[in-house]
């Protein structure tokens, strides 16, 4: 077999013997694996054909013919070539550094030169991108202030006191209660226990900003941003989109919400595949570990389970937990966050969102593990 | 003077010879090989400011051998032989260096961006070889030598070169096992 693997690439070089084309036509027709090789073998001969060749760029070529026919150029010519290179660079390097752009480019070749002493080879460079996301159902407990009423009978006893003083009767405000309300499951400005009183509450920030009502069908769209990948690859393409999540979540219970979310992010991925030769002798001499990075953009959708708790008012922390897949293998994501309700419907989320994609390279399975900022908001359906 | 109808041997000879008829013979031989030995150095070196310096030092060096009277047969392989001795020590030097990558030597600008992408992963793959396959790899792939030019430039047999030519496709085949089959489909 490996006879005719060589003679393919004599065939294409044009360089097999004339009477060797029937046996090497022969063994195409019969062996698959042969002809797969001969139309890999095409199509990286044709990408040779057109790749680009450059002709010595002209001062370049004067350059040479300077030096050899008509003498090295002079000192004070280098001088002044030398000095106005400084003058130029130092003015440059000002203005950009003032012009505060002074930054590595992340498409450094320089970075990979710094890798480990490993064979690194770079194949996708795709965008950083996300869309939208539902989910972010969080169940609030908005602090109400209620104006509580004295009952009829104390306003009663009240009135017949005034009145018997000359005095005006007024009803009698007897105090002010905090109290919380989940929203979604009890009206707002309602005592827990007693009827709700027929007056307006007080007036107060609170109930200025509060919603009326919070559906338990809620939606969120949120972004990440990655702040720690494994692994790190620092070639990302120079056009990046913004990592996005959609979120649908209900509300089970008080402080449960189940939901299915799909979203959109890069995953670095850094992997290896062992490049074998042929026979023992030139497997010894000449197998190479190829290490391949690339940093997909991939399509994810999951379903979630979160659970959280009122620790301040307005302030919500919330854990969440996410099952989902990619076209490349399962995706895990596990956040710890909190939601700060900002309008009715609307609330911020922030947090710390840790995930972990499996993949599958031929019979190797290798993951990709990040910690991503999120941050995004929620509103009410 | 036209001396376009010379050969390589005739022109080699005409160095030794007055400033002019030097000076145009030299233009002459440097018009047949110059995109060859730039296009090697640029390969090999892969940054932009070294693969010129190489390229100089490489006609310069080829300029005042020819001084010296000797047979030439195989001009090109000569000239190669010398191209890959300077690059072979400027890689040296620079070795414990980090090197920034000409970047337009790397991803050069084509119209067709999948063709492009094959390309960039052919190189890089190449990168990956052991030297002395890639050598044989950029010298056959990239550059276009003969077979005949490549044994005597690098002290091999013929046969040898072409082995070695066929292993070192065969590594990169594999390396890019992986993409190469998409890109199949879609080329």
């Amino acid at each position: 077999m490996e006879k005719y693997s060589f003679w393919v690439h004599l065939l294409l070089e044009g360089e097999l013997e004339s009477g060797k084309e029937a046996e090497i036509f022969e063994a195409l027709a019969k062996y698959p694996e042969l002809r797969e090789e001969f139309r890999h073998l095409v199509l990286m001969n044709r990408s040779l054909r057109e790749q680009v060749v450059r002709t010595p760029p002209p001062k370049l070529t004067q350059t040479v013919f300077d030096r050899l026919f008509r003498g090295k150029p002079s000192i004070a010519g280098s001088l002044m070539t030398f000095g106005g290179g400084v003058v130029v660079g130092v003015l440059l390097s000002l203005a950009i550094f003032f012009a505060g752009q002074w930054s590595q480019p992340a498409h450094s070749p320089k970075a990979v030169a710094e890798m480990p002493d490993l064979p690194v080879v770079e194949f996708t460079m795709s965008a950083y991108s996300q869309p939208p996301v539902l989910g972010d159902t969080a169940h609030y407990h908005f602090p109400v202030s209620v104006v509580e009423q004295g009952s009829e009978e104390v306003e009663a006893q009240e009135a017949a006191r005034l009145v018997e003083e000359g005095g005006e009767v007024q009803p009698k405000v007897t105090g002010v209660s905090p109290i919380s309300v989940p929203l979604g499951t009890e009206p707002l400005f309602r005592p827990s226990v007693e009827p709700v009183p027929q007056r307006l509450p007080a007036l107060t920030l609170d109930n200025l900003i509060s919603p009326v009502s919070w559906n338990q069908l809620q939606g969120a769209y949120r972004e990440t941003m990655t702040m720690l990948s494994n692994p790190q690859i620092q070639r990302l393409s120079g056009q990046l989109e913004r990592p996005f999540e959609l979120q649908l979540g209900y509300q089970i219970a008080p402080h449960h919400i189940v939901g299915v979310a799909v979203g959109r992010e890069p995953f670095p991925q850094r992997f290896y595949l062992v490049a074998h030769m042929e026979t023992e002798r030139q497997r010894e001499e000449y197998d190479v570990r190829v290490y391949y990075e690339q940093v997909p953009v991939l399509w994810w959708a999951g379903g979630f389970y979160r659970t959280q708790w009122e620790l301040f008012p307005r302030v919500v922390p919330f854990t969440e937990l996410l099952v989902g897949g990619t076209q490349v293998g399962p995706l895990f994501k596990a956040t710890l966050g909190t939601s700060l309700k900002l309008t009715d419907n609307v609330a911020l989320q922030l947090g710390i969102e840790g995930s972990a994609l499996l993949y599958q390279v031929y019979e190797k399975v290798f993951a990709t593990q990040k910690l991503n900022l999120i941050y995004g908001l929620k509103v009410g359906l | 003077m036209d001396y376009s109808g010379y050969s390589d041997a005739e022109l080699f000879g005409l160095l030794r010879e007055k400033k002019p008829i030097a000076e145009a013979a030299f233009a002459e031989l440097y018009s047949r090989y110059a995109t060859r030995i730039y296009n090697y150095c640029r390969t090999i070196l892969r940054n932009k400011e070294d693969a010129e310096d190489a390229f100089q030092e490489t006609f310069a060096k080829f300029y005042q051998s020819a001084q010296q009277e000797r047979e030439m047969t195989n001009l090109p392989a000569y000239l190669l032989r010398i191209a890959r001795n300077t690059c072979l020590n400027m890689k040296r030097q620079r070795r414990q260096e980090i090197v920034s990558f000409d970047e337009e030597y790397m991803y050069p600008t084509r119209d067709d961006p999948d063709r492009e992408e094959m390309l960039k992963l052919i190189e890089t793959a190449v990168e990956l070889l052991p030297d002395d396959l890639r050598e044989i790899f950029i010298l056959r792939e990239y550059q276009g030598y003969r077979y005949a030019e490549i044994a005597q430039a690098l002290n091999i047999s013929e046969e040898a070169a072409r082995v070695r030519a066929y292993r070192a496709r065969k590594q990169v085949q594999k390396i890019l096992a992986p993409y190469i089959k998409d890109f199949a489909q879609h080329m």
